[in-house]
């Protein structure tokens, strides 16, 4: 569970964030460390695809929010990994 | 960071520029950040950047930035230089000894220099001496002596990262150049015991120390501007490539293809040539040997003479056709089995005198007296463990050879027991075997990687011969 892109939706469901402001969170739910060329380069895909849209910057640095269209593709993500985690999980009890 | 921001393209850096660098002022500068933001800079080039020149610029400043951070973490190192004056045929000898295997091996395994501790393990020993190689030089120059006339001398200079172990290198080379050992001292000694009624002769001349071992300045750096034009270079190679790929990927896929299928028929003859024709391995030695510690017989000139004719002799011992043909026939060895199979024997040493095994003299012009005198010993040989041991057996051959001449020739003409046992127990110091018989690494025939390269190249022109011909033929037709 690495796809920074999905991270940074996971990030941002709780509420706006900027750039330095996603980094940590995810650095402390995900143990992950996105590298700011890496954050750049999702970000700017995940707004090409309408799943995030930016806000006014705040002292230059920008918040970004999820849109609609980014929650429900987050919960479709997330609810086929929860399908694949519950199975794993339950096989894993049985074996 | 800020830097390899730049190298965004320009209609990212207008839309995202100023939070992107908001951003960076966020993050703790190290290097793993700033190749994440160059990474993520050539990605954007590369999905946005329509302009080739553009991809081929960006990747040229990443190539700088990389070599100039490559470059200014190498360390720097500090030189330390002596020159030492020797007689003119000893430049020869002194310069292959001080760039010697055996010679090397012995500095950095001395444990007050304390020289490659990262570098040095028995394992990597040949490694260790390979790095002290790049970092020793020794350059003959013409030196102004003390009495104001031009001389021949070794400039001998070191760098490496600890001063003051740069200058005792320098200092224990120089020391070992100047240094006879107390050859002279112990010569005179005995004279006076043997011939008591002769005048001594004058000492050997020896090299002179013009120039001590420096106390290194400044440290030298690498050459940081040709580091970085290579950076550049690449950088615009790669970039040429990429910026190519993506203005015509259909093509780039094309010329890839041929490239793989190049290097396949590349290996694949690599693979016939290396089956066909078997690879030969030579493997060498060094030999020097000075003037005797002392004089047979109560005449200066005589000593030089007998010297000469000792080497030759052993030199000719070793060599001759019972030696070789023991050699050949040694069944661990066990050389040459086909040919044996197929000619006499005396043919089969004939052509490895004259194919295989090379004896070269250091000097060739052997005439001035009292002066140093050496060989090298190859052998080639398909087998490369094998090429080193017949040099390691003729090496074995030649200096009991010598030491058993010089033993003969020193029992019949020395009658006191003190003088023969102190002269017994220096018996074969003048023959020095500098480099011992070498483990020939790389073969004469090129590896499978050099023919899959040229595979590769070859590939590629024709790949490009072939897109070239198919639309010229298009253009034919719409004409």
């Amino acid at each position: 569970m690495t796809d920074p892109g999905i991270l940074i939706l996971a990030s941002l469901a709780d509420g706006d964030k900027h750039g330095y402001a996603m980094v940590q969170d995810i650095d402390r739910f995900a143990d992950v460390h996105l590298g700011p060329g890496t954050l750049y380069g999702a970000l700017t895909r995940l707004e090409e695809q309408g799943w995030i849209r930016p806000l006014e910057a705040e002292e230059r640095r920008r918040p970004y929010r999820l849109t609609a269209l980014g929650r429900s593709v987050l919960e479709e993500q997330v609810g086929g990994l929860d399908r694949v985690v519950k199975t794993a999980l339950r096989r894993l009890k049985h074996a | 960071m800020l830097l390899a921001a730049k190298l965004y393209p320009r209609a990212w850096r207008e839309r995202y520029s100023e939070e992107f660098e908001a951003l960076l002022e966020d993050y703790r500068p190290n290097w793993r950040e700033v190749a994440d933001v160059m990474r993520g800079a050539v990605k954007m080039q590369i999905k946005m950047g329509k302009g080739y020149l553009t991809i081929v610029a960006a990747m040229a400043v990443a190539g700088a930035i990389v070599a100039g951070v490559v470059a200014f973490r190498a360390p720097s190192k500090y030189v330390s230089t002596a020159v030492v004056q020797m007689a003119p045929r000893e430049v020869e000898p002194f310069e292959t000894k001080f760039l010697s295997r055996t010679f090397l091996t012995t500095l950095i395994c001395n444990p007050k220099l304390g020289l490659y501790p990262a570098t040095i393990r028995p394992s990597t020993m040949e490694a260790a001496v390979h790095e002290m190689q790049r970092d020793l030089r020794v350059n003959r120059v013409e030196a102004h002596g003390p009495g104001g006339a031009t001389a021949p001398a070794l400039r001998i200079s070191f760098s490496y990262p600890d001063r003051s172990k740069a200058r005792d290198v320098v200092a224990a080379i120089a020391a070992e150049a100047v240094d006879d050992h107390g050859w002279n001292a112990m010569r005179q000694f005995i004279w006076h015991d043997l011939w008591p009624h002769e005048a001594p002769p004058a000492p050997l001349p020896h090299a002179q120390l013009l120039s001590p071992a420096s106390v290194p300045g400044k440290p030298v750096g690498p050459n940081r501007l040709s580091l970085i034009a290579t950076g550049i270079g690449a950088g615009l190679l790669l970039g040429a490539l990429v910026g190519f790929a993506v203005r015509r990927p259909k093509r780039a896929l094309l010329l890839a293809g041929f490239a793989l299928g190049g290097a396949a028929v590349g290996i694949q003859v690599a693979l016939v040539v290396i089956f066909a024709v078997p690879d030969a391995y030579t493997s060498t030695a060094t030999v020097l040997v000075s003037p005797p510690i002392f004089p047979e017989r109560p005449s200066g000139a005589a000593m030089t003479a007998s010297m000469d004719a000792r080497f030759r002799r052993a030199q000719e011992e070793a060599l001759n056709e019972a030696g070789l043909a023991a050699i050949v026939q040694d069944r661990r060895l066990d050389l040459y089995k086909s040919e044996r199979a197929r000619e006499p024997l005396e043919k089969v040493i004939e052509t490895m005198r004259a194919r295989d095994l090379v004896i070269r003299p250091l000097d060739t012009e052997a005439t001035a007296p009292s002066s140093v005198r050496g060989i090298s010993i190859s052998f080639t040989y398909p087998d490369r463990y094998k090429a080193k041991e017949v040099v390691e057996g003729i090496v074995t051959r030649l200096v009991n050879a010598h030491f058993q001449d010089a033993q003969r020739t020193m029992q019949s003409a020395i009658a006191g027991d003190e003088t023969r046992e102190l002269l017994e127990r220096h018996l074969g110091d003048n023959l020095e075997v500098i480099d011992f018989a070498s483990l020939p690494q790389g073969g004469v025939v090129p590896g499978s990687w050099t023919f899959a390269a040229v595979g590769m190249g070859l590939g590629v022109l024709a790949g490009w011969l072939l897109l070239a011909r198919r639309n010229a033929a298009r253009r034919l037709q719409a004409a």
